[in-house]
């Protein structure tokens, strides 16, 4: 029935059916729980005690700090850095500390991060004033590209990838379709729906600079269309631009990058093959606005649009939080008691959100919704057998079966898993949202996952090593060959000679040759001889030592990449 | 601040095995209802003999197995089992009966192979084989307080003396002092399932009866077997409706059925093939379709699988009926497909998102040739 209304939509060309979609394989229809947040306006949260600066960046890549305790910073300095991409203090202050603090993993490990007291006076950087351009349209690509890099923005969605680096990338390759995403289809999460009810203006000049780099053939904006509010800002503001909104059904996971491709453009990304390779772009509506701010006001990611909701928020509402403001301060924006004793903490949705130990967590680039709930909201229930219900295989949109994959999870076949495609997980949760056994499916596929990240880590090093081994047994082998060559060469001069002692031994006989060998050689050479080969001999041993030093200088970063 | 760690998701829906279960249940109760009108209260005492088994013997393996009893009781997969179970015993067999087959689909069914989820066969079916094998002629006999009785008087098989016959035929050793009344001691009626029959209607009975203005619901109208198998119909389109069934396996067995009936259709040669009606309402077609072979456990995942598993039970269903020395074969061809599922899940794998065309295929007959070089 619905795809009936679409379609006469689209035949009949209302603006956001006209572009053709695919539907989503498989995916869930959670309660959306939206609503709340998005009664109240955005709001700008005031400036908190203390905030905290985690210094990890992109998988693993770490910041390096740039500034010591006691350093007086100014909003939008740089504090640290890494590989061209900056880290800003998000306000005016000193710096308190350098410690591990809470960070938001699901290890719950603690991370170095910087802690910054505020002074209260919110004082831009020098810097950030002076560096505004008002017409994108004179800069060319590359510098916009770096302006983007040097504000420090990384994809505001889910994996907060570099978006300096996103777009580099895709420059290289080419871009046909840029995909702007703002679908979010995870329950509870409102921030860039907030973002474009309030600030969609903003929004479509970032994504006119993204099309500025890119130089894309279309530039699609993806929305769910159970956000009316946000579509009709949308459509506002894009009208008279090279912009075409498309309205997706609303369905979990579209929001997921592999997924809204295919949705929008019909071509499906295997395993491990990156958008750009098939010529499309994807990026966030944060990260939009965010570029906008870059470019045009010339300010650095300082800020975010969180949605602060769950049932133990009396309020939940959209707030703009500094970066590292601590959790705790966000939700006592939106509500007066304190959470208590048993209450679950969660950054990002419920169905991939990352449960948070400590509630001193800071806000970091990627959380785009803390979701406070009371005990009960989401306890976890007892796991029962798996009746083979086919639920799951049909919520995967991955196209998996998922009730195989447990299987072969629970009893550790690797292979199995491996074949039935284990890595084209994309952990949504679907699975485990329909489950009626209430299996924590995604848990294993985790543990599963990692299991075979570390199997092929022991494989690599077991064929590095056995390189080696192979090697050493060559090099073994020339030798002995050599040898024996050395042997038979002085056999030969020997019999040439006249012959001074008859041995059978054969120990003997190598006593003789080496003999002949060091003998024959001495007698014949002169003196000028002599010494141009103990120079060449010298030269050689050189030669030899500083290919040892280079070599032991290349070991430790292969050591490094092995691990 | 300290909770239960959890990793993602943290929201799950309501759903619940129970639940499912239960819905099952609801979508036989319209086949139940129409049983127990045309046949009798046979069915109820069938039904609480195979569900009362079902659960002490469910109970006691788990008790053995050291296994929350009450938890893996109260999913309620036991009781469809036996419920299912029931509606293929004839009304009126020995109490023992429904026990041994509740006891054995249970136990040797379902438990052996390691309870809910693992048994490679649908257990109901076990049950029911092992019972047709064993006790034939107490298993093809469909024994229903009279319509007609000797003395030309009418009971109502639902009425209080309908219930006292059925209960004297589920339990020979009563005393007989309360049906003495008819003057005779009753040994039940013996009616045929309709395939005894296909060599008479060959049409629907429920359309004579339509055209001959007999009440539809009358008992005497033979259209009992067809209203039980529409009341199957629309409790799999129930099942249907609420997903709990994919229409997968249902589609492709009735329509092989069909297909094969129509192949093998012969206009006044229905007493050897029988007409594509007959196949359809006059047989356990539907119960197999919506409530057997539908069974998730022992059926194949992907939705492909599933309808070439549909496909294999329809042409077995229709071998075994016609060619097969039993007289309805659905327990059989279910049995027989129900042993073919690893397979048809091994070789029928939905392709995976992003994945090339038949790549799994390709894959596989790459790495044949090489073992054959």
């Amino acid at each position: 029935m619905k795809r009936l209304i679409r379609l006469t939509r689209r035949l009949r060309g209302q603006p956001g059916y006209t572009w053709p979609i695919n539907y989503l394989t498989g995916g869930i229809t959670p309660p959306l729980h939206k609503e709340p947040a998005l009664a109240q306006p955005i709001l700008v949260a005031p400036l908190p005690s203390e905030l905290v600066l985690p210094l990890q960046a992109y998988r693993g890549d770490d910041y390096k700090a740039c500034v010591t305790v006691g350093s007086l910073v100014q909003k939008g300095q740089v504090v640290a850095n890494t590989e061209g991409l900056n880290l800003h203090a998000p306000t005016s202050g000193t710096i308190t500390a350098i410690v591990k603090r809470p960070v938001a993993h699901p290890s719950g490990l603690h991370g170095l991060s910087l802690v910054l007291t505020p002074d209260g006076l919110d004082q831009w950087h020098q810097a950030v004033i002076e560096s505004h351009c008002d017409d994108y349209h004179s800069q060319s690509p590359d510098q916009l590209i770096d302006m983007i890099r040097r504000a420090g923005i990384t994809g505001l969605g889910g994996a907060g990838f570099p978006v300096g680096r996103k777009l580099a990338l895709a420059q290289t390759t080419g871009v046909e379709t840029l995909i702007i995403n703002a679908v979010e289809c995870e329950p509870y999460i409102a921030a860039d729906e907030a973002l474009l009810q309030e600030r969609a203006e903003q929004v479509v000049i970032g994504i006119q600079i993204l099309q500025h780099i890119l130089k894309p053939r279309k530039c699609l904006v993806a929305i769910e269309d159970s956000k009316p509010i946000a579509i009709t800002h949308l459509l506002d503001a894009l009208t008279d631009t090279q912009i075409e909104p498309v309205f997706i059904p609303t369905r979990y996971p579209s929001g997921s990058e592999k997924q809204l491709i295919r949705i929008l453009t019909g071509k499906e990304l295997a395993q491990g093959q990156l958008p750009a390779q098939i010529g499309v772009h994807c990026q966030n509506v944060g990260s939009a606005y965010a570029i906008y701010h870059a470019i045009i006001l010339g300010q650095p990611l300082v800020s975010r649009i969180s949605t602060v909701t769950g049932s133990a928020t009396q309020q939940p509402r959209n707030v703009e939080l500094l970066l590292g403001t601590p959790a705790s301060e966000a939700i006592a924006l939106c509500t007066d008691k304190p959470l208590s004793l048993g209450d679950s903490l969660v950054f990002g949705g419920p169905l991939m959100g990352v449960q948070i130990h400590d509630d001193k967590t800071p806000v970091m680039q990627t959380t785009n919704c803390i979701l406070a709930s009371k005990a009960e909201t989401f306890a976890a229930e007892e796991e029962k057998d798996c009746i083979r219900c086919g639920f799951c295989a049909q919520a995967c949109p991955a196209k998996l079966l998922p009730q195989q994959l447990l299987v072969a999870c629970q009893t550790e076949q690797h292979d199995k898993a491996e074949a039935l495609g284990l890595n084209d997980c994309i952990q949504c949760g679907a699975c485990n949202y329909v489950c009626p056994s209430k299996i924590p499916l995604v848990q294993y596929y985790r543990a599963e996952k990692a299991h075979l990240i570390q199997r092929q880590k022991k494989h690599a090093r077991a064929r590095y090593w056995q390189q080696r081994f192979e090697f050493h047994q060559e090099r073994v082998s020339t030798e002995k060959a050599t040898a024996l060559d050395r042997r038979s060469r002085a056999l030969r001069i020997r019999a040439k000679a006249p012959q001074t002692a008859v041995t059978t031994d054969l120990h003997n006989d190598v006593i003789a040759t080496a003999v002949a060998a060091t003998d024959t050689p001495v007698d014949i050479m002169s003196a000028e001889q002599a010494k141009s080969d103990i120079q060449a001999a010298l030269q050689r041993a050189r030669e030899k030592k500083a290919k040892r030093q280079s070599l032991a200088a290349a070991k430790p970063q292969q050591n490094g990449d092995d691990q | 601040m300290s909770q239960p760690l959890q990793s993602s998701p943290h929201l799950v829906s309501q759903v619940c095995v129970s639940k499912t279960m239960g819905l099952v249940l609801l979508a036989c109760m319209p086949a139940y209802a129409v049983s127990t009108w045309y046949f009798g209260w046979g069915l109820t005492l069938n039904a609480l003999l195979c569900i009362t088994t079902a659960l002490i013997a469910e109970g006691l393996v788990m008790w053995l197995r050291g296994i929350n009893t009450w938890s893996r009781l109260r999913d309620a997969s036991a009781i469809v089992t036996a419920l299912l179970l029931a509606f293929t015993i004839p009304p009126g067999a020995p109490w023992w009966i429904p026990v041994l087959g509740a006891s054995f689909a249970i136990i040797i069914g379902k438990q052996v192979y390691g309870g809910l989820g693992l048994n490679i066969f649908n257990p109901a079916m076990v049950g029911y084989v092992t019972l047709l094998v064993a006790f034939p002629l107490k298993m093809t006999a469909w024994q229903i307080p009279g319509v007609q009785t000797i003395e030309n008087e009418v009971i109502n098989p639902i009425g209080l003396q309908g219930f006292l016959i059925s209960l004297k035929l589920t339990f020979p050793f009563l005393p007989a002092n309360e049906i003495k009344y008819l003057g005779t001691e009753i040994d039940g009626f013996v009616k045929a399932t309709p395939l005894l029959f296909y060599k008479l209607p060959g049409k629907s009975a429920l359309i004579a009866a339509w055209i001959n203005d007999i009440s539809l619901f009358a008992r005497s109208s033979g259209t009992g077997w067809e209203w039980v198998n529409i009341a199957f119909l629309f409790g799999g389109l129930l099942m249907l409706f609420k997903r709990i069934i994919t229409w997968h396996i249902p589609i492709s067995l009735i329509a092989t059925v069909i297909l094969l009936s129509i192949v093998f259709y012969q206009p006044g040669f229905e007493a050897v093939y029988g007409s594509p009606y007959l196949h359809l309402f006059g047989t356990a077609t539907m119960i197999a379709a919506f409530f057997i072979a539908t069974d998730p456990v022992s059926a194949p995942a992907s939705s492909l699988a599933k309808i070439i598993y549909g496909a294999i039970a329809g042409v077995l269903i229709y071998c075994i009926r016609i060619w097969g020395s039993y007289l309805d074969s659905v327990a059989f061809s279910i049995l027989l497909v129900n042993a073919l599922t690893p397979l048809l899940d091994y070789y029928f794998r939905p392709r995976i998102f992003g994945e090339a065309r038949f790549s799994w295929w390709r894959a596989k007959l790459e790495k044949r040739s090489v073992v054959r070089r």
